[in-house]
């Protein structure tokens, strides 16, 4: 499995895998060979499938508790810039270009 | 502990098939007698695929919060950066308001200024002519066109003296206006205040200080003064005199 591929990508493979493993071992006994094999295989994909789950970007709250955190990063964001909008504003009134003082420290 | 995020989600429904699969596999490897019966044996399926299909969806919904997750950064990121600038802005305001605390301290020093000049006006004629006797006379040097039988020195004068803070911390009496140093200056021939023209020092340093002391003691009877005042004026008198045969 590749770093760069998209690991939501590889839990579909995964996912189709298990069902897969599931089938192929039910074959097995069906046919009475062995299913070991296979059992360490559907095995190695579950635990396959709860790492990649664990990599998730974003999947830590529930899809309305993320919206929640984005509207308030949002209004967070809105307040900030009012703010910032303000202090530029102040620093005009006081004659600072780019909100800088006056190399000397004098006020003109 | 029940998972409210997707991720949680996703762990329990992989344990959920994982059970489901051992299930399966044990009822299929199980004696006939343990077995499930077909009905639950098709539910077990059931389930399993209904598990399947959730996972699916939480996968779905996983990647659409990855795209909203990718906004949460990118807002997080900028306010992050507004904050920076934000504190920049702060801490120039605060130093611009440190800059004009003092401004205006120092203002205000000024404004009282002006109000106190405002209130004791001086014309500038006046400071001129206050300028003009103070360095004709309490200079330190004697003025450069200066010479002998020159009236102007560059020391206080006797009243100088007496009206100034030494004078009054000593609580010497003050001399009246054409007191004994113009009554002085007059016997020893010299024009009060006017200019040394026709005078001759030697005239007055041919003056010993035997000649002048009983002119000074008739003059502090004339004068009404009392008897230390008269030493003052006389060890002010001798010094002026030794001052002058100094300069001799």
């Amino acid at each position: 499995m590749s770093a760069i591929e998209d690991p939501i990508s590889v839990l579909e493979d995964t996912r189709e895998g298990i069902l897969h493993a599931i089938y192929d071992i039910i074959k097995c006994i069906e046919r009475d060979s062995s299913v070991d094999e296979k059992v360490n295989q559907l095995r190695s994909r579950l635990e396959n499938a709860r790492s990649l789950v664990q990599s998730l970007k974003g999947t830590d709250l529930s899809p309305d508790e993320q919206l929640e955190k984005a509207e308030q990063l949002q209004t967070q964001l809105t307040d900030k810039r009012r703010l910032l909008s303000s202090y530029k504003h102040m620093c005009a009134l006081f004659d600072l270009p780019n909100g800088q003082p006056n190399s000397n420290g004098s006020m003109n | 502990m029940a998972a409210t995020g997707t991720k949680g989600k996703l762990l329990r429904v992989i344990d959920d098939m994982e059970i489901i699969a051992k299930e399966l596999v044990d009822n299929f490897l199980a004696p006939k007698s343990q077995k499930l019966s077909s009905a639950e044996h098709y539910h077990l399926g059931e389930i399993l695929v209904a598990k399947d299909q959730e996972f699916k969806d939480l996968l779905q919904q996983a990647r659409q919060q990855e795209k909203v997750e990718e906004v949460i950064e990118a807002l997080q990121e900028e306010v992050d950066r507004q904050d920076k600038d934000i504190h920049t802005l702060q801490s120039n305001l605060k130093e611009a308001e440190n800059l004009l605390a003092t401004a205006i301290f120092q203002a205000k020093q000024k404004l009282e200024s002006i109000k106190k000049a405002q209130e004791n006006q001086v014309s500038s004629e006046e400071l001129i002519k206050y300028a003009h006797r103070i360095s004709a006379s309490s200079a330190v040097a004697a003025p450069h066109n200066w010479q002998q039988g020159d009236v102007r020195r560059p020391y206080p004068t006797d009243i100088e003296m007496r009206q100034g803070s030494l004078g009054r911390m000593c609580d010497l009496p003050l001399p009246p206006a054409e007191g004994p140093r113009g009554i002085l200056e007059g016997s020893l021939g010299t024009p009060v205040g006017g200019p040394p023209s026709g005078f001759s020092w030697q005239l007055g340093s041919t003056l010993s200080s035997q000649d002048i002391k009983p002119n000074l003691s008739s003059l502090a009877l004339q004068t009404g003064l009392e008897t230390k005042n008269e030493d003052v004026e006389v060890m002010s008198t001798d010094s002026s005199s030794s001052s002058s045969s100094d300069s001799q």
